[in-house]
């Protein structure tokens, strides 16, 4: 089985065209713009090594503001543990500018990990910053788009769904 | 015209705003049901050429439902709403058009000739008269154009006299992110024809995976564009309560007035005017789902916010009395607990509300008070303009819960 006429759009040409769109359409058009966005006011910073085919995960985390409790996660992929180090940690109070660090160490080489902060202000507000890390040095990326374009000139970012049947 | 409907099989289903539902079997009439376009809408037509052909599926897409805690394990959720085309190979023709239906199932007859290989592509899109979204891939607005429309394709397949392609699941991998905004803009659309009892105006939305737009997520008025974030440590298409909070905007620019500037705010105290239209998208997205909860979830965990407990309090000895900043959450607050009771008043539903917003304050009755603009002083001089009357608990609630000096002595007079 085969899907349709798709055109991939990866020709250099392609990318030339659209390389000068971004610089000619750079500007924000006009209009209030309302955003959303509430996260905890911390700075986190991640730092890894590896040794002895462990991985160690070092999470900063720099309070921004006085914090009434933080909480620090690690989420792994399915099927990864710590071989040493707790995935939560409980941070307490911190005051404004102070710093703590949480590490945990991974035995396998997980392509990725996500490690945020809860700040808990009540029982109505939780805040939380995380952040992705990869392990093996590649950023995440999107897939490739496969462009299709009708005959009326109507283009579709097609993916294919999975039968389920 | 507002007319929406759909196929049912060869039966076409229409309704109005106010009409009763009218069901035409096209099958007596040796006819299929089709789309033919606003104007008209889902109607009897003769098959186009070629000899009838019909096939007819399942779209589903996965979902990673926000929680308190991150977000949770894939869900599958038919994909609703959604335009289809059964598109030609080789030449990619549009042989057969219809709508997926709220189960997600397709249904469609057309017209082609023996040993035509064609596929089913669903899109997140829709043009019916109830429907009218289009969600893109261009969040970053660096394309040249409004993007393209996300899409997902079934497997090949030789067009029959009956073809079932069972379920097709889109996958996270497969843009199932784009079909959740999609999703979760037909609940907004719905809550807008139903409890609004408005005809709601063309909707757009931009997001691709990874990518983050200038704005974070946020809604555009000129362009009635939803912009979702997609960046990996924070991504929002799965986050419904911040687009339904995005959609309480496109609600608050197409049906009312808001002289909000725009721009950030975290809940702090600020500008009244911009604290009423950041309160009301965050009431009227958490009224659409249902839940006083807003979850902004990321792969690590979420910011909550419960608008239902712990009011936000402002000061009432406030030299600035009314005018002082006011908290975006201490107006969602207020407006949620009018509508669903407080400490000994009961619930008076969100109707009383929605009047205000959408009757009285874009209306030539309304008086301005407070700082210069719609804020929330003016939403509470429109409740009882308009005779919701409730007095006790409206003092109970903005008064004495959260300490806002409102001037019951001082209403405006109400045309």
């Amino acid at each position: 089985m085969t899907t349709p006429n798709f055109h991939p759009a990866r020709s250099g040409a392609a990318m030339a065209v659209c390389c000068m769109v971004m610089v000619a359409a750079c500007a924000l058009p006009p209009g209030p713009v309302h955003a959303v966005r509430a996260e905890a006011p911390v700075d986190l910073e991640v730092t890894t090594s590896r040794a002895d085919g462990v991985v160690h995960v070092s999470l900063q985390v720099r309070a921004r503001a006085a914090l009434p409790s933080a909480m620090v996660r690690f989420v792994l992929l399915e099927g990864v543990k710590p071989v040493a180090g707790a995935l939560e940690t409980l941070l307490g109070p911190l005051s404004k500018g102070e710093s703590r660090r949480v590490a945990i160490t991974l035995g396998l080489p997980a392509a990725a990990l996500a490690a945020g902060v809860d700040v808990v202000y009540g029982p109505a507000r939780k805040l939380h910053k995380g952040m992705v890390v990869t392990l093996n040095g590649e950023q995440p990326r999107a897939s490739t788009p496969s462009i299709l374009i009708l005959p009326s000139g109507e283009k579709l970012r097609v993916a294919p769904a999975v039968s389920l049947d | 015209m507002d007319v929406r409907g759909y196929c049912d099989g060869d039966v076409s289903v229409t309704c109005g705003v106010t009409s009763e539902i009218e069901r035409v079997d096209c099958a007596p009439l040796n006819q299929v049901c089709t789309f033919q376009g606003d104007a008209v809408g889902w109607r009897c037509a003769p098959p186009p050429g070629g000899e009838a052909r019909r096939v007819r599926g399942r779209f589903l897409f996965e979902k990673r439902p926000a929680t308190a805690n991150g977000l949770g394990p894939v869900q599958q959720r038919p994909v609703r709403e959604a335009l289809v085309y059964v598109l030609r190979e080789g030449d990619s023709a549009t042989l057969g058009t219809a709508y997926t239906q709220r189960d997600g199932t397709f249904d469609l007859r057309f017209g082609a000739e023996a040993g035509v290989h064609a596929a089913v592509v669903v899109l997140t899109r829709a043009d019916s008269a109830g429907y009218s979204v289009r969600v893109a891939d261009c969040p970053r607005e660096d394309c040249g154009s409004d993007g393209v429309v996300h899409a997902a394709s079934s497997p090949s397949f030789s067009v029959g006299t009956n073809t079932d392609l069972g379920t097709l699941l889109i996958t996270q991998a497969g843009g199932a992110g784009a079909f959740n905004i999609h999703d979760t803009l037909i609940t907004g659309l719905d809550f807008t024809w139903e409890v609004l009892q408005r005809r709601p105006p063309p909707l757009n939305a931009q997001w691709a995976a990874l990518q983050e737009p200038l704005c974070v997520t946020c809604f555009r008025r000129l362009s009635n564009t939803l912009f979702v974030t997609g960046k990996a440590d924070n991504p929002d298409e799965y986050d419904d309560s911040v687009m339904l909070h995005e959609f309480g905007h496109f609600l608050h620019f197409a049906f009312s007035r808001s002289d909000s500037p725009g721009g950030y705010h975290d809940g702090t105290p600020t500008d009244p005017t911009l604290a009423f239209t950041e309160g009301y998208g965050t009431y009227v997205g958490c009224t659409i789902g249902r839940s006083p909860l807003y979850v902004d979830a990321s792969p690590s965990g979420a910011s909550v916010t419960d608008i239902s407990a712990d009011p936000t309090v402002a000061l009432p000895d406030d030299p600035l009395g009314m005018e002082q900043p006011v908290s975006e959450y201490a107006v969602a607050e207020c407006l949620w607990s009018i509508s669903h009771g407080t400490s000994g008043f009961s619930a008076l539903g969100d109707l009383g509300s929605f009047d205000v917003i959408h009757n009285y304050l874009p209306s030539a009755a309304f008086t301005d008070r407070g700082v210069a603009g719609v804020d929330f002083v003016d939403f509470l001089d429109g409740w009882f303009c308009r005779g919701q009357g409730q007095r006790p608990m409206i003092e109970t609630i903005v008064n004495n819960q959260h300490g806002f000096p409102y001037d019951h002595a001082q209403l405006p007079p109400c045309p």
